[in-house]
């Protein structure tokens, strides 16, 4: 049978039931994920923009590739730029401050290529729980189908066009939401003015390719997760205890966390290499940092549980610790992205703090650099954490679906539908409050050989507490969605019969 | 002949389990008390077509009518009686209504028509037809225990945790229900397998685990779906055995649905559906 047919057969209209919900998930999670992407590489593209002679990236890694003419007026503009900042107590005009906002503009290139990697990891994470979503429901449909008499090409090949296909609609209304995002951004100003169109327009070319790109993501990954569910026709998945994560993470942890903590309290060493150099370094630290938390997060959130297991104080509470336990990497992974952004958080709070208004000069350009610094900052707070709770809830409903058969049982026993959502906003919120205490300690004892002091001002403080609530109340809505998709299982696809 | 001696070795088999103290909590008393013959479930006229339901629930139905109405329902007007420590087979071919029977006498599913009455003790009686969804939830999880084929046991708790649940469900703190499953792991045999999870146990391991959850509540009923279907015939054997001694110590009525007759053998008392009847009227 060609593949297309057999995949109509699965697609046919009022064939309805937990397949086609997950379907859905994973074209609501691709298109998330491809209208953050759209909107940060607009970001990108826009202060590239600003920052080249001629607009493009050819130019502004080569001078020499610039359009001709332009380069040489760009340094002619910047060397006047440069003669205002020389004059001390100069009164900021206008068209003086921004002049020398634009010598800035490689500052925010270099700036906005941090904020991309930081935002690569829940994009990593968003695009594995969209695949293992397609995955987990397969498993049962594809072993039916072997057991049928489909070769394991054919059954490849059908969840491949499957995944393809839910990417590519994803992909679709992820553009539509960039174009939709696209007037809110720029509504923001950088360097002191607003973004344009032509600036946060990535052009058609980078659309489709991004369309491809997706698609293609999506198919790789697929065949992947397809590789290691073993689809033979008796694919029967045995669960046996796991290990409980080694020890070493917690050393290597300390060693590095003290490493960067020396290295952030002697930064001035490394002044002499210039700023945007201290800049790398100091962004670098963190971003070092961030991967540790990475690293030791597993082994604390599967501590803390099994701390919480040894005397539940009720059923909810030990379900949902027995659960993280199952595997506290998939319990790491659902609030993995909000660990970075609580880092993100405390350095944006910094930045809003030097940024804010404190009867300086509005328009000097130093303190617009640090308010853009926070805005930024704020911007990929926003993104990751946006990420970070469709990542996990998407995470959650799929492991509904998967769990779907011990639900039932569950309830048909007497376990009533409170206890059940009880134990599952448990299973995300004990992993959650531990990352953000740990994230949280691990950015703060990197930021105070910076900023010493400030880090306590109100102003930083309430800034911080306000990105943590944004990401608690993000995951809820999340949880809750999931708990939603939980209530609506139980009777799809079951029939009281023998 | 092979009934009697099962009945034999089911009375011979209390005195091994009323040393604990479950065996001579209140509900037991309760049991003592009340004469043989009483009922403890009775169920009368029910019907259940599950295509009437569905018309109702989509009125403006996706599936065609037509195509609907011809079917069979899955009850057709069947009564059912249930007395106190009795324990009854339902058999009966594939699709003739069993477990549509179970479901409904164990309020998991409402009938078209019809009532199921639940006899507490001495004239108090819940009409299960008649009570929430809350309640029966409720009802389910005091009153009645629950073994089925396979996969009852949540594959991330140890069999402990896993007995103790229902207990913890039911507001006993964690010290006190983890006490009570180890004394009904020990009872079966099972205590070596207190900290394994489902996953590393053998399928007549979990049966004999799924049946402490199902008498750890001390219900007064206990229902089980095809309890042997996933074993081979020893080891079925050996667990239906379990289930009724455990059963009867306990003063718990058991309803089994099977196919086989070799675990309805176990039984004091068979009845056979087909096609949504109990053969032989009223039972």
């Amino acid at each position: 049978m060609n593949t297309f047919t057999l995949w109509k057969l699965f697609h046919r209209r009022g064939a309805r039931g937990i397949g086609e919900r997950t379907s859905a998930l994973a074209v609501i999670a691709f298109a998330a994920a491809t209208t953050i992407f759209l909107t940060v590489l607009g970001g990108v593209h826009g202060f590239i923009w600003r920052a080249s002679a001629d607009h493009t990236l050819g130019c502004l890694i080569n001078s020499a590739s610039c359009a001709p003419g332009t380069h040489e007026a760009w340094e002619r503009a910047r060397n006047e730029a440069g003669m205002f900042v020389a004059a001390p107590g100069t009164r900021w005009t206008a068209e003086r401050s921004a002049a020398v906002m634009d010598t800035y503009s490689d500052g925010y290139v270099i700036l906005a290529a941090f904020a991309c990697l930081m935002l690569v990891v829940p994009f990593v994470s968003l695009a594995g729980s969209a695949a293992r979503l397609a995955a987990s429901r397969r498993d049962a449909r594809l072993s039916a189908l072997r057991l049928a008499g489909a070769t394991t090409a054919q059954v490849v090949k059908l969840t491949a066009l499957d995944a393809a296909i839910q990417a590519l609609f994803g992909a679709g209304i992820g553009i539509v939401g960039y174009c939709a995002v696209m007037p809110l951004i720029m509504l923001l100003k950088f360097q002191n003015r607003h973004f344009m169109f032509q600036e946060l327009w990535v052009g058609l070319p980078v659309l489709v390719g991004v369309l491809a790109g997706v698609t293609v993501l999506a198919l790789v990954s697929s065949l992947i997760t397809l590789r290691r569910v073993a689809i033979t026709p008796l694919g029967v998945m045995s669960r046996a205890a796991q290990p409980l994560p080694a020890t070493w993470r917690v050393l290597i942890f300390l060693v590095v966390m003290a490493g960067l903590y020396l290295l952030l309290n002697n930064v001035s060493m490394f002044a002499g290499l210039g700023e945007n150099a201290v800049f790398v370094l100091v962004f670098g630290a963190f971003f070092v940092g961030f991967t540790m938390v990475n690293v030791v997060g597993t082994w604390v959130i599967a501590k803390r549980a099994k701390a919480r297991a040894r005397r539940p104080k009720d059923a909810a509470t030990m379900i949902a610790m027995r659960r993280i336990l199952d595997n506290p990497k998939r319990a790491w992974r659902n609030v993995s992205g909000v660990g970075l952004a609580v880092f993100i958080a405390v350095i944006t709070s910094i930045g809003t703090l030097v940024g804010q208004d404190r009867g300086g000069d509005p328009l000097d350009p130093s303190m617009l650099y640090m308010r853009d610094i926070g805005t930024g900052g704020l911007l990929t707070l926003t993104f990751a954490a946006v990420l970070a709770a469709v990542s996990s809830g998407v995470m959650q409903a799929s492991s509904v679906y998967d769990q779907a058969a011990e639900y039932r049982m569950l309830r048909l026993e007497g376990t009533d539908e409170r206890t059940l959502s009880k134990a599952r906003f448990k299973e995300v919120f004990t992993p959650l409050n531990t990352v953000v205490l740990v994230s949280g300690g691990g950015s703060v004892l990197l930021l105070f050989p910076i900023v010493a002091m400030t880090l306590f001002d109100p102003v930083t403080l309430f800034s911080l507490f306000s990105g943590i609530a944004l990401c608690y109340v993000l995951i809820a809505v999340g949880a809750w969605t999931a708990n939603r998709a939980a209530r609506t299982l139980n009777m799809v696809g079951y029939r009281a019969d023998d | 002949m092979k009934r009697n001696q099962n009945v034999n070795a089911s009375v011979a088999a209390p005195n091994a389990y009323t040393t604990n103290a479950y065996a001579a909590s209140d509900r037991t008393a309760a049991h003592a008390l009340i004469p043989v013959g009483r009922p403890v479930i009775t169920a009368t006229n029910l019907i259940m077509d599950y295509a009437a339901r569905r018309r109702t629930a989509n009125r403006v139905g996706a599936t065609p009518m037509s195509a609907l109405a011809n079917t069979a329902p899955a009850l057709n007007n069947v009564s059912f009686r249930l007395n106190v420590g009795e324990t009854v087979a339902i058999m009966g071919p594939s699709g003739s209504g069993k477990s549509t029977l179970l479901h409904i006498l164990a309020g998991i599913d409402l009938p078209t028509s019809g009532q199921v009455t639940y006899h507490v003790r001495n004239n108090c009686a819940y009409e299960l037809t008649g009570i929430c969804d809350q309640d029966r939830t409720m009802l389910r999880r005091n009153a009645f225990g629950f073994v089925f084929q396979s996969g009852q046991l949540l594959p991330e708790l140890p069999a402990v945790e896993n007995i103790a649940l229902p207990l913890m469900l039911g507001g006993t703190d964690y010290s006190q229900a983890t006490d009570t499953a180890m004394l009904w792991l020990e009872r079966l045999g099972l205590k070596h397998l207190a900290s394994h999870r489902p996953g590393e146990m053998s399928g007549g391991q979990m049966q004999r685990v799924a049946i402490a959850r199902a008498l750890a509540t001390n219900p007064s009923v206990v229902f089980a779906d095809e309890p042997t279907g996933a074993l081979d015939q020893a080891t079925g054997r050996e667990v239906m055995g379990i289930l009724m001694d455990a059963a009867q110590a306990n003063g718990s009525a058991v309803v089994v649905v099977t196919h086989d007759p070799n675990v309805a053998a176990f039984c004091s008392r068979t009845v056979t559906m087909c096609d949504g009847r109990l053969l032989g009227g009223e039972q």
